[in-house]
């Protein structure tokens, strides 16, 4: 009798040792799709499994990879659903800088700092040091000066894979600083003036040049059909049908002149902004994929 | 006791066997998914043998087969990729020939005319025996009509109808009907940009006229006449300067947005023109098949 439940026992073990190995046939497969750039399928292959079954190690590697298979396909907020679920070595740490990248390019930087707040770096220095990095880049994110100096304080710059982007993030400081704050209703009044000048104000070399242009030779038509009025017409100036319509163009490229300015000066701005913004994710983005991969 | 012992025995062993044979052998759960209409699941699977594939032919197989599931789903940029996948070496002439086939026919199919001639050179230089290339010949000289070269592919479809094991006098027949379709006169007689443009130069709206756009020349034409008549007018009315900037302003913006606009009139009424006889050269072609 106790041959025959051995033998059962012996029989289940087997059993489950084909399961493990059939997962980690799996993941293997699911590696050979990710090498090969074949995303979708290994999504579909990913989703087969159910983690609630498996083994924290193994749950652990299918959310990783399905984090990765969203993160390649720019799939942002799954890719952190995933990568935020692994919870064990050897794709934790990784997993976890990757959820704060995630949530740093989707604008939520409190989330992102409290992802990088949450990883452990224990011992590793590196980690340390790009972690702190992260931070200053996410600091920069949301324009505090004050956090990004302090993190800044910490920069080494003589730890290759992340010293081009301690000095990238020295240099978009700089420039965040230098921004002067520039006013819409000067560019308007500029604008009033001069037309086009206030969007050269604004930054807009080639846009100024084209509204003085257009404003100037309406303008200059309108004085035109003003001071000499069609010889047969008896009406004076202001009353022929020239001055009126040429006026009336004036008059509404003019304003929208103005106008424009006054606007031009918050998209430049927003437009530099969203540049430097880039350069700082995809410089967040570099050292981590130089550490890990 | 025994009976229940034999009775967990074998159901224990029937779990493991079949839990086995599902790695082993992933083209026949791929056969079947594919059978029953589930394209990308079986996709997936093939994908999956090729991964297993201890030889390149076996991969290549695979690879094949999964190209023909999204080409079921329609997805012919898939098929194509799937089908770039593969590895020319260490096939035997019947899989190299089906395996160039297949692609030259997924890049067609995808509109990759240059891509599906070059899987269709390579075969026929590297495949020696005639009996694999004959089938092909229909598929490339579909392939040449889409890229302008009536001609060879006349050629091509000629020799299918030689290679055809059909009667003398029906080959003759159809021999007959090709020389029609193939006729210089029936050529698609395709704009040339170059003398739109320049009829448009001469008069504004001869172009897109010539392009086969009466309406299109109209309204051309008029716009150019009304900024040139306001030109006109400007002057008249001694507004010199207003007829300078804004007269000649507005008329060469008419003038040089018609010309600019031929490009894209006559580039759509050649694809017109291509596809009109390139489609009916396609049903007379499948037809042979």
């Amino acid at each position: 009798m106790k041959l025959v439940i051995f033998f059962f026992y012996f029989l289940f073990f087997i059993f489950n040792c084909s399961s493990q190995y059939s997962i980690s046939e799996e993941l293997k497969f699911t590696q050979y799709l990710i090498d090969n750039n074949q995303y979708r399928d290994a999504i579909f292959i990913l989703k087969k499994q159910n983690t609630s079954e498996q083994k924290t190690e193994v749950a652990d590697s299918i959310n990783y990879y399905l984090g990765w298979c969203y993160y390649n396909f720019k799939i942002l907020d799954s890719s952190e659903i995933y990568f935020s679920k692994v919870k064990t070595e050897p794709f934790y740490k990784k997993s976890a800088f990757y959820t704060m990248f995630n949530q740093a390019y989707q604008k939520k930087s409190v989330e992102a700092k409290t992802s990088l707040q949450n990883i452990s770096t224990g011992t590793d220095s590196s980690l340390a040091k790009l972690k702190n990095l992260e931070f200053a880049g996410i600091s920069l994110l949301e324009k505090d000066y004050q956090s990004y100096e302090a993190r800044a304080k910490n920069f080494s710059g003589n730890y290759f894979p992340i010293s081009q982007e301690e000095k990238n993030f020295s240099a978009y400081y700089s420039q965040l600083k230098k921004m002067k704050k520039k006013s819409p209703a000067l560019a308007g009044m500029m604008s009033a003036i001069i037309p086009g000048s206030g969007k050269f104000y604004a930054g807009y070399k080639g846009q100024a040049l084209a509204s003085l242009m257009m404003v100037g030779i309406l303008g200059i038509s309108t004085a035109e059909s003003y001071y000499r009025p069609f010889e047969r017409s008896e009406k004076k100036g202001y009353k022929n049908a020239e001055f009126i319509t040429l006026g009336s163009l004036f008059t509404i490229f003019y304003i929208g002149n103005i106008w424009g300015s006054t606007l031009s000066v918050k998209l430049a701005r927003e437009h530099a902004v969203r540049e430097i913004n880039d350069q700082i994710l995809f410089d967040m983005h570099i050292p981590i994929r130089r550490i890990f991969n | 006791m025994k009976e229940l012992f034999y009775k967990t025995f074998l159901s224990y062993y029937f779990l493991i066997f079949s839990h086995s044979l599902s790695f082993g052998e992933g083209c026949g759960e791929a056969d079947s998914l594919f059978l029953s209409g589930k394209y990308y699941p079986a996709a997936v699977e093939y994908e999956r043998t090729a991964f297993l594939s201890v030889n390149n032919s076996g991969r290549t197989i695979a690879l094949l087969k999964k190209a023909e599931c999204y080409k079921q789903m329609e997805n012919f940029s898939e098929a194509e990729k799937s089908t770039e996948r593969i590895i020319y070496t260490n096939l035997s002439d019947t899989l190299l020939a089906e395996a160039r086939e297949q692609s030259a026919l997924c890049a067609y199919l995808a509109g990759d005319f240059s891509n599906a001639e070059n899987h269709l050179v390579q075969m026929h230089a590297f495949v020696k025996d005639s009996s694999l290339i004959k089938n092909t010949l229909p598929l490339y000289a579909l392939v040449l009509n889409e890229l302008q070269r009536w001609n060879e592919a006349k050629e091509k479809i000629f020799r299918a109808v030689e290679l055809s094991e059909l009667s003398q006098q029906e080959k003759d027949a159809l021999k007959k009907s090709l020389e029609q379709l193939y006729a210089p006169q029936n050529y698609p007689h395709l704009k040339k940009l170059l003398k739109a443009q320049k009829m448009s130069a001469f008069l504004p709206g001869l172009g897109q006229l010539y392009a086969g756009y009466f309406w299109e020349g109209a309204a051309s034409a008029f716009l150019n006449v009304a900024s040139l008549g306001l030109t006109g007018y400007f002057i008249y009315a001694k507004l010199y300067f207003t007829a300078a900037t804004l007269g000649t302003g507005m008329f060469s913006k008419f003038y040089l947005g018609g010309s600019r606009r031929l490009e894209y009139l006559v580039a759509k009424k050649n694809y017109k023109l291509l596809r009109g006889y390139n489609d009916e050269m396609k049903k007379f072609i499948l037809s042979l098949k």
